[in-house]
């Protein structure tokens, strides 16, 4: 028996100890020890290149966010935040109505679309499992909604942009202004929304709901006073996602909002968002380095709002452990 | 023994989750004031037949049941499930204190059925917790939160909690289960002081634990088609001593389940 | 009762009833609304209170909004430069003004609160709470698949002009997309067949680059990388995501461009299909690396600790056994990175060219193909949505449709690969 074995055993030193066992040798018959150093330099290729392409993603992002930061913020000082475009094709002026822009669509749309998706969510996650029961025509259309919101947020912005247009600036003939846009980019971020409160509500565990039921609670009482506070990390961070999506947006709100740099007055008043600032001076005028600076602006804001968004959700799963 | 006021009357009571059968024709009387155990082995139906009494089993959409449950009289399946909820407490296996403080977890009960004095929420959080034989431990910081305490005071809270509905019966699902044993034996202390003022209906898996908590005790078995049955039901003493089924004796003595 | 009444009023928005029997109706019914509010606190009824909480709340976050505009619209609307001091007086000014505003309704909402005593609710009023809630829900569940069928509704409708004028076949194989000649003598055409080999060609080109990248960082995060350095690499990922499509569209306008002009071929203008396939790869990094990630993690450990236990190398396990275990979630990964890639507007239209002629390689060598420019069908609709009229814009409305159905398909792909691999 041990000829046998320690005749398969002919690594070189690289092998590991583990060989003096009984049935490993054995059934390692096809891959003999043989080519244990061969295997492990392919292994060590691959495991190079592997490294390499992590690297490559990681140097692209610090390139891009680093040249980008490093040109822009040269040109970033009060001035420049706090005046306005002044148009032209040298591009002159600062971005200070853009940022209010933002600030105004930012809170349309989260103001919008954050009742519809957070009830929504509390729809399918808390009643729509008891409804199968009481009537086919209502479980269908839930089934429907399901695939609808899924289909929604596939949609490529540019397609909302082109509905928004279509339904909001043409149709009902709210022009370009702060309305389409709110309301487009509302349905643009309202898949996001309910995705991420119908995942928060999931991880609320059943417990609490039966714990409070059981002590003669109605259904909408258990939702609002257990299920919703345990679940609000997880929507707040749903929340602050779909904000820094419609402050990265651009597709959406050029075909809805118009590119006036004036300060918007009002709903019906056009105007220019940060992302599209930079979209409109990179390709209309030649203040590249203004570009820069407005992109820097954006990239910090994104920064910070990921690590709110870390923090939340962080905190979000701690809550949920302790309560385990 | 003295012949007891029924307070909850049992006839003829199955339970379907679909086509599937999980409990078939019970029938018993669960006398008022004492602790009544439910035992058997595990899959038999307890859980199933002790959440008949406060309808959490229509949480599951396919339940329902047949027979009747009648509590002072009443058919359970006519009354408002909230309502009944109210009078009819559960205590859980795994204890399930809400994400907020030891106060707001007592108070929940009474505020969500309408209560809002503050006053009256702190007087009866206090006489709660005093009945569960917790207050004593956490009187000093009622503002903790519920998941900083231990198991079995978790478990402490959690009866204090159902208390403070002030309901008439209390369903309790293994309460101990999830406990260590010194835990295990100062709930049960817990729940022989209760009986003066609440019905108490207690599943257990724990055969010693039924001889020294209850007064009355029901041994259920399951059926070749998993429906759970009811086998025997009577004084804890006579169960425990002289059954008068063989399959009693059979579990009693540890040769199944 | 007055004074409720005189509150709803003072509330209600100027400049919108143009006539004075509007004006007056409009009185009647919020002085109306007024009286039943205020006789349900008075007689101490609970949902008269969250009534009047909501409205208060409702009231206060409206001034309290209006006070952060207007402090925003001071510092930022102006013509001239605000220096420091003075941004600091108006943040002060403002916070001033939230506190005085907000100090009544969170007053009276305090109040409320703290006499709950006797604010009384019947079992009746909880149930019907808790039904009328359920439809409300519903309703906005449904609000989702409303919006789907508007848009789909609307988008057919718009195109509906330009099937009808144009005819599908023309502009689904039509070589030339010539909106609106300038000289006016030739007649439009609208064939879309440029944009369409433009889209794949931008599609293919960032996958071909980016997909490699993203399944070996995909492995790395999985399997071979310790925790330390998972900390930095995933974070990064995730950064990439969120940043604006505009700004990988401005790096590859100014950093990539005159990189890939550097290559010497008459009419490189280091924009093209090159440029767009770096910026798109980069683009689906972190959408494609996720979902591998997320792929290869639910492979059963099972399989994993066999290959080892059999003294295969830890790569062999991840060749032989995790990649091909995790194929089905792979596969869904790389679709859903073509569609990401075939969706994506801004960036690409910065550094794509935008001509409107089929690409062709520049010189010989094929491979110079993707040093053309080109325009893909998310760059057409953008870049001539703002002044298209008629027909014209019926054939973008139909450029909408036509990538709505190709991303539906797409997505409904990759998700019918992921839903088959959970069973297993």
């Amino acid at each position: 028996m041990s000829t046998e074995l320690s005749s398969r055993v002919s690594a070189p030193p690289l092998s590991p100890p583990k060989l003096g066992g009984k049935e490993g040798g054995r059934r390692t018959a096809r891959q003999t020890s043989g080519n244990l150093a061969r295997r492990k330099l392919t292994q060590n290729v691959a495991f190079a290149f592997v490294w390499l392409a992590a690297f490559l993603a990681v140097a692209a992002l610090i390139w891009i966010i680093g040249y980008v930061m490093v040109q822009g913020v040269q040109e970033i000082n009060l001035e420049f935040l706090t005046t306005r475009p002044m148009g032209g094709v040298t591009g002159e002026g600062g971005m200070s109505t853009t940022i209010v822009t933002t600030l105004y669509l930012v809170v349309l749309t989260i103001a919008i679309a954050t009742p519809f998706g957070v009830g929504a969510a509390i729809y399918l996650v808390e009643y729509a499992g008891e409804v199968e029961r009481e009537n086919r025509w209502v479980s269908c259309l839930i089934a429907v909604a399901r695939t609808g919101i899924e289909i929604l947020a596939g949609v490529p912005s540019i397609i909302f942009g082109l509905f928004g247009f279509a339904l909001f600036v043409v149709a009902l003939g709210f022009g370009f202004s702060l309305l389409s846009a709110g309301l487009s980019g509302a349905c643009l971020i309202l898949p996001v929304i309910i995705r991420t409160s119908e995942e928060a509500l999931l991880a609320v565990p059943r417990s609490y709901r039966e714990g409070s039921l059981a002590l003669g609670a109605t259904k909408w009482q258990t939702t609002v006073n257990v299920v919703l506070p345990a679940a609000l990390p997880g929507i707040i961070t749903g929340v602050v996602l779909s904000v820094g999506r419609v402050i990265a947006e651009t597709a959406i709100f050029w075909v809805t909002l118009g590119g006036s740099y004036r300060l918007p007055t009002g709903l019906r008043s056009a105007g220019r968002s940060m992302a599209l600032h930079v979209y409109m001076l990179a390709g209309e005028t030649t203040a590249f380095d203004k570009a820069m600076a407005t992109a820097a602006i954006l990239i910090a804001i994104i920064i910070v709002l990921n690590l709110v968004i870390n923090y939340t959700s962080r905190r979000f799963a701690a809550r949920m452990m302790g309560s385990k | 023994m003295e012949a007891q006021k029924t307070k909850l009357r049992v006839q003829d009571f199955s339970v379907f989750y679909g086509d599937f059968q999980a409990l078939r024709n019970i029938t018993i009387d669960i006398p008022i004031h004492q602790i009544t155990a439910i035992i058997g082995p595990s899959g038999c139906g307890k859980s199933t037949f002790i959440r008949a009494f406060n309808r959490m089993n229509d949480l599951i959409p396919t339940s329902h049941a047949k027979g009747g449950i009648f509590m002072d009289g009443q058919d359970l399946y006519e009354i408002d499930a909230v309502e009944l909820r109210k009078r009819v407490g559960m205590v859980f296996q795994r204890p399930n204190p809400f994400p907020k403080t030891i106060f707001d977890n007592v108070a929940y009960g009474p505020r969500v059925h309408g209560l809002r004095d503050r006053v009256k929420l702190a007087e009866i959080v206090e006489r709660s917790l005093r009945d569960a034989v917790l207050w004593d431990e956490v009187k000093d910081d009622l503002g903790k939160s519920g998941l900083a305490l231990s198991g079995g005071q978790q478990q402490r809270l959690c009866i204090a909690r159902a208390l403070a509905v002030e309901p008439e019966v209390i369903l309790m699902d293994e309460p101990a289960s999830a406990l260590d044993p010194i835990a295990t034996l100062r709930i049960e202390e817990l729940i022989r002081t209760l009986k003066e003022n609440y019905t108490i209906v207690i599943v257990t898996h724990n055969m010693q634990q039924a001889a020294r908590v209850s007064d009355y005790t029901a041994f259920f078995n399951m059926e070749e088609d998993r429906a759970g049955y009811l086998v025997e039901y009577g004084p804890t003493k006579q169960i425990f001593t002289n059954p008068r089924e063989k399959l009693t004796e059979d579990y009693i003595t540890g040769r199944f389940g | 009762m007055v004074i409720a009444g005189g509150i709803m009023l003072s509330l209600y928005p100027e400049g919108r009833a143009s006539s004075s029997l509007q004006t007056l109706l409009a009185t009647v019914i919020t002085a109306a609304l007024g009286i039943v509010l205020a006789q349900g606190l008075w007689r101490l009824q609970n949902w008269a209170r969250t009534a009047v909480t909501l409205l208060l709340v409702a009231v206060g976050l409206y001034y309290g909004l209006t006070v952060v505009f207007d402090a925003a619209a001071e510092i930022f609307g102006g013509e001239q430069v605000v220096p420091v001091g003075t941004i600091l007086s108006i943040t002060f000014k403002a916070l001033l003004r939230l506190v005085a505003t907000g100090f009544v309704p969170v007053a009276i909402i305090y109040s409320l609160m703290r006499l709950g005593t006797d604010f009384y609710e019947s079992p009746s009023q909880r149930a019907f709470m808790d039904r009328g809630v359920r439809y409300v829900l519903l309703a906005t569940a449904l609000s989702a698949i409303f919006i789907v069928f508007l848009i789909i509704v609307f988008t057919v409708l718009g195109s509906r002009e330009a099937i009808e004028k144009i005819g599908l076949k023309t502009m689904l194989l039509g070589t030339v997309w010539r909106p609106g000649s300038i000289i006016g003598t030739e007649e439009a055409q609208f064939g879309l067949i440029p944009m369409i080999i433009g889209s794949i060609l931008a599609t293919f080109g960032a996958v071909v680059l980016g997909v490699p990248l993203s399944i070996g960082t995909a492995i790395l995060l999985a399997e071979v990388a310790p925790p330390s350095v998972r900390e930095i690499v995933r974070p990064a990922v995730e950064l990439l995501a969120g940043i604006p499509s505009v700004v990988y569209g401005l790096f590859g306008m100014v950093v990539l461009a005159p990189l890939i002009r550097k290559i010497q071929v008459p009419y490189n203008t280091g924009f093209g299909l090159l440029n767009a396939s770096i910026v798109l790869a980069v683009m689906l990094i972190p959408t494609v690396t996720n979902i591998a990630e997320d792929a290869l993690r639910a492979v059963p450990k099972h399989y994993k600790e066999g290959s080892l236990a059999l003294g295969a190398t830890h790569w062999q396990t991840i060749l032989r056994v995790l990649l091909p275990a995790a194929r089905s979630g792979l596969v869904a990964a790389v679709i859903l990175g073509i569609g990401r890639a075939l969706g994506e507007t801004m960036a690409v239209i910065m550094v794509i060219g935008n001509s409107i002629a089929i690409p062709k390689p520049l010189n010989g060598n094929p491979l110079t193909l993707f040093l053309s420019t080109a325009r893909t069908l998310t760059g057409n609709i953008a870049v001539e949505i703002n002044y298209a009229a008629g027909v014209h814009r019926g054939a973008l409305f139909f450029t909408g449709v036509l990538l709505f159905l190709m991303i539906l398909l797409v997505n409904s792909l990759a998700r019918y690969l992921m839903r088959e691999r959970l069973p297993s």
